[in-house]
């Protein structure tokens, strides 16, 4: 700032410098701007600034899971497995289908080069089958880029997209956010094709706060460098967990000989074995959450950020993120719910009856008397 | 057949009373054919069918999916067939299936006449099927869809009974993966899910690790009975899948059970399915023992050897507690022995290099008297610039050139719309014939690579349709007893085009009143054969990062190298500028400046630079500065 205008012009001093029109005008106008540049951070330096532990309860309504593994090939079959892990810890923590979107750019499962075919393991030893028998993937190969990822956040995706392929979350949503593939030092690689950086990312929460379409986020990333990612976030109520420090590796934990591969990274698989021990009811907080790799487990150093929150990281359940438990509050008096009737006029709103029914002739359908004669 | 007709008569009853108790208008069922092949393997065909009278609105639905409902309707689709397959269906060892598909994904609607905007509408219908069957057919656009002029006509009843082939569109993802994320939402649209009936059987693990494996899903409007007196709106959705028993290497001989192929054991049928039965086929595998004996043995029509058990899950059906469903040959397999199949096709990449190359299908017909006409269907991808006058059918047995009787090339339009060829020609009898085509390979743009741009880019399969003059309506290998689907209420889409002329897929078929039709008025079936998919590589740029960086280093280099180059290599020499040059110089200079300019050479840089005093660029032309030495 110091350097955008001096505040002390040498003209200043001088007697009936006040009369030098030019140099006046440029002095205000450079006020005005620092004024305002000032007063444009101010709410946000309070709302940042706003003491810990002022908020006691989540208040929120719904939850919403987006889970990314960005790398494709069999070699990156670990990071499919990452990914793998969260979804199968949010849906067995109760998050429906329809609100976990989940992209997997490359199919390990089916692979050819797997010799267990419609499974992916945390483990050589085949402890958990993480892809399960009911599993639906949301965006998957080619679908998996940096452009759908942010239009999926953000809510600008094109007319027509399938509901299953949309974020659409409210401002009481709790959203957990996990990505994980090949990092560097503020950007993940999409499919070793294109990158997503830091800046890109924290606009784009930016957004979705300005869009009403958070109430708070869990940001969880797996991958090299991986703190790196969350350093520019500026939007309130996110914390975020990263499985190393800028310049350093993330590990994979083991490798499975009978795939030829890494089975799972370091920090998703104690992760893992942290969250299977959740339940719905559990009382374990986010400062649990922290805790799950010590640097002597996941040889990295996992780093946690938890400065834009409005409260403090052990009073957040860890089932306000990753289950469906929403709060439930008792009412004291009785409510109304609306006639009949008026439901039924609502029932009329809705899209498909409104609709004017086909024009067509169904006693128009005829057999068609040649369907396979060519010549 | 007498027993076929009995059967048919005591279900009919049945369902008639059944039909009388409930108030619901939709039929389902729901069937599981099994077939134990000379390979060792075993053929499962799951069926799952229900019908409801066709209406321009379906407000609500009883079994039919109302998902798939919801998206016909919200698109305009009168007909819709979806394949997803993973594998290639051998024909020379394994016959016909019931059911052809194409390795990967295969999209093919008919629109009703009224749709407005028809391409809106088909990107529509993908991405909704893409959300509902988690496939990447969201991928599909004009680039890769087109409109078949003969090979995909309706199966079921069309709209005033004329065709418009515009008003069709079909796609193929010959890339597209399948895994539990696609039988999963699959097994959803299923009456009982997966919780109950034969539905219960599809075990993902196990059929995912099938030799073959396809699911289907077909929309059709057809008429409840021969007379048509009733039209409805048939949803069927198929597996099939051809698995190894695990125990083949031990003893040689095919031991099968279904507790062995799908890990999962027999129940009774969904309770809200019609009909639930298991077909077992007794007569493709010679010499086999069956348990339990079935209720019932159908002796299929066309050839008296076919026998088929069936085994009706809803009455009382019991199963041994130890041992379930399956079979135990008697003989040793005799690997080696392959089929014959009357139509068979190959294709493969022809050429060399990356600048072009062709595409070449090899079409056998085996039989010994019988020329066959086939329609073949070819959708190249607009990166193979094609050349139309390459196209050549020609017989490999003596050389000659094969007419084509008719014929549609559709040219390509970059990233808008592929090549479109689609011919027709007979095969004379015993003969092999080549079909070919020759393209040139196109430069992509950058952004336009694939993330896997060096494992080579798919072309979709090619379509094979054909009309056989085989009596029995069916063309398979595996004879599926149609008067089952018919029973139910006779809405499947095999009786709407059996009930008119001559053109029959099938003909023993029930009608209204319980009567089979003569099998012998059957003219022929029709048959439909895709080819392997082919992988072709393109030119493409390396886009590994010791590439790049040996380019940076190297246009590093170059640059480098030039100014290098002339400063070791020149001789410099000093002009005294401050000392005037005389006055018949400096006007031979003004003069050549002059000059220059009339004659829109480039300036003697000599001039210039020794004017400009210490203005000299480091990248000058050494030819000019040879001039400056020379001056």
């Amino acid at each position: 700032m110091s350097n955008a205008g001096n505040p002390h012009p040498p003209g200043f001093s001088r007697p009936g410098a006040f009369y030098n029109l030019p140099k006046l005008c440029v002095t205000i106008l450079l006020i005005v701007l620092l004024m305002s540049v000032i007063l444009s951070w101010l709410p946000v330096v309070a709302q940042v600034a706003a003491p810990p532990g002022s908020k006691t309860t989540s208040h929120h309504t719904n939850n919403w899971a987006v889970i990314v593994c960005t790398s494709r090939f069999w070699f990156n079959y670990r990071h499919v497995a990452n990914a793998l892990s969260m979804y199968r810890s949010v849906k067995r923590l109760g998050i429906p289908d329809s609100q976990i979107i989940l992209m997997l750019a490359d199919d390990m499962p089916c692979n050819a080069r797997n010799p267990r075919p419609g499974s992916v393991f945390n483990n050589a030893r085949q402890h958990i089958d993480v892809y399960g028998d009911d599993v639906e993937v949301d965006y998957r190969g080619y679908e998996v880029t940096v452009e759908n990822f942010i239009r999926l956040l953000t809510g600008r995706l094109p007319p027509g997209t399938p509901r299953s392929k949309q974020l659409l979350p409210d401002d009481g949503s709790n959203i957990f956010i996990y990505m994980t593939g090949h990092g560097g030092d503020g950007f993940l690689k999409f499919q070793d094709n294109e990158e997503i950086t830091d800046v890109e990312l924290a606009d784009a929460f930016q957004q979705m706060w300005e869009k009403k379409r958070y109430n708070q986020i869990l940001f969880m990333i797996d991958t090299c460098q991986a703190a790196s990612m969350y350093k520019k976030h500026y939007s309130p109520n996110i914390v975020s967990i990263a499985s190393s420090q800028v310049g350093q590796d993330s590990y994979s934990h083991h490798h499975d000989t009978s795939i030829g591969v890494y089975v799972i990274d370091r920090y998703t698989y104690y992760a893992l074995e942290f969250l299977e021990k959740i339940t719905q009811t559990s009382k374990k907080s986010l400062y649990d959450l922290f805790k799950v790799c010590p640097q002597s487990t996941c040889i990295s150093t996992p780093g946690h950020r938890s400065d834009l929150l409005e409260r403090r990281p052990e009073d957040i359940l860890v089932t306000e993120f990753l289950s469906g438990n929403r709060e439930v509050k008792p009412t004291h008096f009785t409510v109304k719910l609306p006639d009949t009737d008026d439901r039924d006029v609502n029932v009329s709103e809705c899209f498909s009856c409104n609709k004017e029914p086909s024009k067509i002739d169904l006693e128009n359908y005829k057999i068609y008397s040649d369907p396979f004669v060519f010549s | 057949m007498r027993g076929a007709f009995l059967f048919s008569v005591l279900i009919g009853v049945v369902l008639a009373v059944s039909a009388s108790e409930k108030r619901v208008s939709d039929t389902s069922s729901e069937e599981l054919f099994i077939s134990p092949l000379k390979t060792g393997h075993v053929y499962l065909h799951f069926k799952f069918a229900s019908s409801t009278p066709l209406k321009a609105h379906y407000a609500h639905t009883d079994y039919l999916p109302k998902p798939v409902v919801d998206i016909l309707e919200k698109h305009s689709v009168d007909e819709l067939h979806v394949r997803l397959t993973q594998g290639v269906f051998r024909h020379s060892k394994w016959g016909y299936p019931i059911l052809s598909a194409p390795t990967g994904g295969e999209v093919w609607a008919w629109f009703k006449p009224d749709a407005e905007g028809l391409p809106e509408k088909w990107k529509g219908l993908t991405n909704s099927l893409s959300g509902l069957l988690c496939a990447t057919f969201s991928k599909i656009d004009t680039a890769n869809s087109l409109s078949p002029k003969w090979n995909f006509r309706p199966e079921g009843l069309v709209p005033g009974g004329n065709l418009n082939s515009s008003l069709s569109r079909y796609s193929m993802l010959p890339g597209e993966n399948v895994c539990t994320e696609n039988l999963t939402p699959w097994k959803k649209l299923l009456p009982c899910s997966d919780r109950a009936g034969l539905g219960r059987l599809l075990n993902s693990i196990k059929l995912l690790s099938a030799h073959y494996f396809s699911l289907s899903l077909d929309v059709t409007p057809v008429c409840a009975d021969v007379a048509c007196s009733q039209k409805r709106l048939a949803i069927e959705i198929t597996a099939t899948a051809v698995v190894a028993p695990g125990s083949l290497q031990d003893t040689n001989q095919l031991n099968w059970s279904i507790r062995d192929l799908l890990e999962m054991d027999l129940d009774t049928g969904c309770p809200l399915t019609d009909k639930s039965h298991i077909l077992v086929d007794q007569s493709s595998q010679g010499q086999m023992v069956f348990w339990p004996s079935s209720t019932f043995t159908l002796t299929h029509s066309p050839s008296a050897k076919g026998r088929i058990a069936v085994y009706d899950l809803k009455h009382n059906q019991t199963w041994e507690k130890s041992r379930g469903l399956g079979g135990k040959s008697t003989a040793r397999l005799e690997h080696g022995t392959e089929r014959q199949p009357i139509i068979s096709a190959h294709r493969f990449v022809a050429g060399y290099g990356q600048q072009n190359g062709g595409i070449r299908c090899v079409i056998e017909n085996t039989h010994p008297t019988a020329a066959i006409t086939v329609s073949y269907l070819e959708m190249l991808p607009w990166f193979l610039r094609v050349y139309f006058h390459t196209i050549r059918v020609k017989s490999l047995v003596d050389g000659r050139p094969i007419p084509l009787l008719k014929s549609h090339f559709g040219p390509g339009r970059d990233r808008l719309a592929p090549h479109h060829i689609e011919v027709i020609f007979t095969i004379p009898a015993a003969t092999t014939v080549e079909f070919g085509v020759d393209f040139d390979f196109t430069l992509l743009k950058w952004t336009e690579y694939p993330p896997d741009a060096h494992r080579g880019f798919d072309v979709p399969p090619a379509v094979i349709g054909v009309k056989l003059d085989q009596p029995g309506g069916q063309c398979g290998d595996f004879i599926f007893p149609a008067e089952f689907s018919q029973l139910g209420g006779g809405q499947m889409r095999d009786t709407a085009t059996a009930s008119s002329d001559g053109q029959k897929r099938d003909t023993a078929t029930a009608s209204s009143d319980g009567q089979m039709r003569d099998t012998a008025t059957a003219s022929g079936c029709f048959l439909r054969l895709y080819t392997e998919p082919l992988l072709v590589s393109l030119p493409t740029p390396d886009f590994s990062m010791p590439y790049n960086v040996i380019c940076m280093t190297c246009t590093v280099l170059a640059l480098a190298f030039g100014p290098i180059h002339a400063l070791t290599t020149k001789n410099f020499k000093l002009i005294d500028l401050a000392e005037n040059p005389p006055l018949l110089e400096r006007v031979k200079r003004k003069g050549q400046l002059l000059l220059t300019k009339f004659r829109k050479t480039p300036p003697a840089v000599v001039v210039v630079a020794a004017e400009e005093e210490d203005d000299q660029q480091p990248d000058v032309h050494d030819e000019d500065v040879k001039n400056s030495d020379s001056e």
